[in-house]
């Protein structure tokens, strides 16, 4: 970005991250009139904030497999209802500057402690021990292999795991991994890293 | 497909730079006649654009134009009750506007505060009428609005609006007539 921006181009860019992050609805302008006043109209969208943003990308028609909402500090929130969209996410996520691979097929190692033990790399946590509870207004940090991951509910206490990123966390050189080892939701993880992780299997 | 389309603001960056572009201006008056802090001017031209995004699929081009539409959702984000709101939305990490202001970006804000001054002060005395009347005044006699914009903006008739204004304009007449001078004529000694 050139020295010689002002704030309101400044600004332009900030919101053209949040409306980068909406899709384009299927018929623009399908949505029958509000009869409500404007003013009244504008005051409940804006107050519903920003989960809205969330929100709308799950609803019309087919279930998203994956929403994404950029802010303002250049972190992400990503949302991810099933399993199924891997290519599509990290599609996104690399439009956004996050070197990103995702692979949700089920692959692990057995681990080399004895029976009943989960050999752990350092650091590394899944999101079963996050314990995502639709609803429950829980919140934790994680801290992942360097990258700091903020899980939270969905929208409007949607299933799926949600989690906030920070890319500036990624270690140049580094992917950002999203996988699972059981191909389940309760065992996504991720990790920033150089090479694909390969976690232990659970025992 | 119409670029220039309200609706396509949520969606749509080539749109959205286009409707922000031609309306930046009138967005950073509109909140400057009303607040004199650069870094809250800021924050709240911010909040203007990120509530018309979110209500961009609500506009409809029968009840006015773009602008009025605008203006209206600018009231609502400059209300107090709006503020809280606002300020809840960006400590949820939206856009925080005041840490894009640089040192020149504060000056030219305040230069801009101080220029809609005098319409400041004017919204001070407006304080007085009733909200209806202040409403319609506020919109035509500050923010340039034609009454039939006004009333677009407020969703009342035409004719109830040009009712309003001129009961505010009477009032306001009587308001302001006692500080002001009467005669622009030297005052005998």
């Amino acid at each position: 970005m050139s020295t010689q921006t002002i704030f309101e181009d400044r600004l332009l860019d900030r919101l053209r991250l949040v409306v980068a992050a909406n899709p384009a609805p299927p018929e623009p302008g399908a949505r029958p009139p509000r009869r409500r006043r404007w003013a009244t109209a504008a005051a409940g969208l804006a107050a519903a904030g920003a989960a809205a943003v969330l929100a709308v990308i799950a609803a019309g028609g087919t279930q998203a497999a994956y929403a994404i909402d950029s802010h303002a500090d250049g972190s992400v929130t990503v949302h991810i209802a099933s399993l199924s969209d891997a290519a599509g996410l990290q599609a996104a996520l690399r439009d956004r500057g996050i070197p990103a691979i995702v692979d949700y097929s089920a692959t692990c190692k057995p681990g080399p402690g004895p029976p009943g033990v989960t050999p752990r790399d350092k650091g590394a946590r899944t999101f079963s021990e996050v314990k995502q509870a639709p609803g429950s207004g829980h919140k934790r940090h994680a801290m992942q292999m360097g990258v700091r991951v903020e899980v939270s509910k969905g929208p409007n206490g949607a299933s799926g795991v949600t989690f906030k990123i920070d890319p500036s966390s990624v270690p140049a050189g580094q992917n950002l991994y999203i996988t699972t080892y059981s191909g389940k939701m309760n065992a996504l993880s991720v990790r920033a890293g150089s090479k694909a992780p390969t976690p232990p299997c659970p025992a | 497909m119409d670029l220039d389309d309200p609706r396509r603001i949520g969606f749509d960056e080539a749109a959205l730079e286009r409707f922000y572009r031609a309306h930046v201006e009138l967005v950073e008056r509109f909140v400057a006649r009303r607040v004199g802090d650069p870094h809250l001017v800021a924050d709240l031209t911010a909040d203007v654009f990120l509530a018309a995004i979110d209500a961009a699929p609500s506009y409809d081009s029968r009840r006015g134009p773009p602008s009025a539409w605008l203006v209206g959702i600018a009231r609502n984000v400059v209300s107090s009750e709006f503020r809280r709101v606002a300020r809840e939305r960006r400590a949820r990490g939206r856009i925080n506007a005041r840490e894009l202001l640089d040192a020149d970006d504060v000056v030219r804000l305040q230069e801009r505060i101080d220029a809609e001054g005098r319409a400041r002060r004017l919204l001070d005395a407006l304080e007085a009428l009733p909200a209806g009347e202040r409403e319609v005044f506020e919109l035509v006699a500050v923010d340039e609005l034609t009454p039939r914009e006004a009333a677009s903006v407020l969703g009342i008739s035409a004719v109830a609006a040009r009712v309003r204004l001129h009961r505010a304009r009477a009032a306001m007449r009587n308001a302001i007539a006692p500080d002001a001078p009467t005669v622009n004529q030297p005052v005998e000694a």
